[in-house]
């Protein structure tokens, strides 16, 4: 061993690496703890002792999840029951106007082609109403407050469309089918967790920016699929039609508003985090053209969603339990 | 509605601050006296629990010192706080009182009715 010198060096090395662990707790424990806690662990390291133990580290770091979880949470149930309930309303009402906005131009052009009976015969109206009548259901139940109908309606298209999809089209279960069964699976939470809530919640203003962001996403998707199938461009070809500046300019201002709005208050940024999974699929079903992902980058986000659902079911089973008058039935 | 019982931990850094405020350094050797050693606290478990037990209005910053050029705070009970190591300490006796009553009824035991 070395002399006292070195024993100083040593001190200041641990001190460092104390502090470097300490930078895993949150900006404001630190400023008040940091100092503290420093000299909390300097008194118990040995004299001789250079760089934190496994077992500090570990102890450290759990801390300091733990008081993150906990500043995550504590007095946030409120705003996250909030978040949760708009999402349930908002979700279902964005998913019906976006694929409305999505079919419109495939029915204005059987309609040039073949005029009214072009959308009314039995093969395309069994095709409209297997695909846009369940969400429509779901939707109207869910905005009326009918919650055992919106509730029986989502678990008659899940049951339907994934055992469809898992008996027939496993390999095919893809973004689009999962954006859906998500939109639904938030959509029934929503409505378990939170009965009645919504409405109360949502103002026109929340109702007009779905719309304006809906209709803005269903243009876009139309827009980039286009470009996105187009073939390629070649020197003899005429440029297929670009992105018309008015309508880049427009989609511009809706999605700039959208953000602003979800990202202004903690209400609303939790929100976001709600809407995070049928988001990631959406973007997924723009961006990739043939609608083609990876299984995992499927299954993760399904069970990232399933993950939580099962939680909230836990919380509200117990909370109903030990308070049975509570529960609502709207 | 009812309480959910201490964890020990939790339990020791309350029956340590219970005679009076102590600092972070004070509270982990404390603990490790009135446990016999059993229980060793280390920084990041004593710290989370003080800012849990702070948030729950149990235990609160009492004063705080230099020494050494490092900042020492001092933690204390609240009212609530002693409150809630009363009704723990109740708990905890009763349940001990009944067992130890049991224990004795059983044939065979010491000072028991067989």
């Amino acid at each position: 061993m070395s002399g006292g010198e070195s024993l100083i060096d040593g001190g200041e090395g641990l001190e460092r690496a104390y502090g470097r662990l300490l930078r895993w707790y949150p900006a404001g424990h630190q400023a008040r703890h940091a100092d503290e806690m420093l000299g909390v662990l300097m008194a118990g390291a040995g004299s001789r002792q250079r760089r934190p133990g496994l077992a500090d580290s570990a102890n450290l770091i759990g801390g300091a999840l733990r008081i993150r979880i906990r500043a995550a949470t504590t007095g946030s149930a409120g705003l996250w029951r909030d978040a949760l309930a708009r999402a349930g309303i908002v979700l279902p009402l964005a998913w019906v106007l976006l694929t409305l906005t999505l079919v419109v131009p495939g029915i204005a052009l059987n309609m040039s082609q073949a005029g009214v009976q072009g959308i009314l015969s039995p093969s395309v109206l069994a095709v409209y109403g297997q695909e846009y009548l369940p969400p429509l259901v779901v939707l109207i139940a869910v905005l009326l407050g009918w919650r055992r109908v919106a509730l029986a309606a989502i678990a008659a298209t899940v049951i339907l469309d994934t055992g469809n999809l898992g008996l027939r089209y496993l390999p095919a279960f893809q973004p689009y089918d999962a954006a859906y069964l998500a939109v639904l699976s938030i959509a029934a939470l929503a409505l378990v967790a939170t009965p009645g809530r919504a409405r109360a919640l949502l103002t026109w203003k929340h109702y007009l920016l779905t719309v304006a962001a809906a209709v803005a996403a269903g243009v876009a998707e139309h827009r980039l699929q286009f470009l996105l199938t187009s073939p390629p461009y070649s020197p003899r070809d005429p440029a297929p039609a670009g992105w018309p500046s008015a309508e880049l300019a427009g989609l511009g201002v809706v999605a700039a508003i959208t953000v602003i709005l979800l990202v202004r208050s903690a209400a609303s940024r939790r929100l976001l985090i709600v809407l995070a999974v049928p988001l990631y699929f959406y973007v997924a079903v723009i961006l990739t053209p043939v609608h083609r992902l990876p299984n995992p980058l499927i299954y993760l986000p399904l069970a990232a969603l399933a993950g939580a659902a099962v939680l909230l079911a836990v919380r509200w089973v117990r909370t109903h339990r030990r308070r049975p008058a509570a529960g609502g039935n709207a | 509605m009812k309480e959910n019982a201490l964890q020990e931990p939790t339990f020791l850094i309350l029956t340590a601050l219970a005679t009076g405020a102590q600092h972070g350094y004070g509270i982990m050797t404390d603990v490790a006296d009135i446990s016999a050693g059993r229980v060793r606290l280390r920084a990041g478990t004593l710290y989370a629990a003080l800012d849990r037990l702070t948030g729950e209005n149990l235990v609160e910053a009492d004063r705080e010192e230099i020494v050494d050029g490092r900042l020492r705070r001092y933690y204390r009970l609240t009212p609530a706080g002693g409150q809630r190591l009363a009704a723990e300490v109740d708990r905890v006796q009763a349940n001990a009182a009944i067992a130890a009553r049991r224990l004795s009824l059983r044939p065979g035991a010491i000072g028991g009715l067989a």
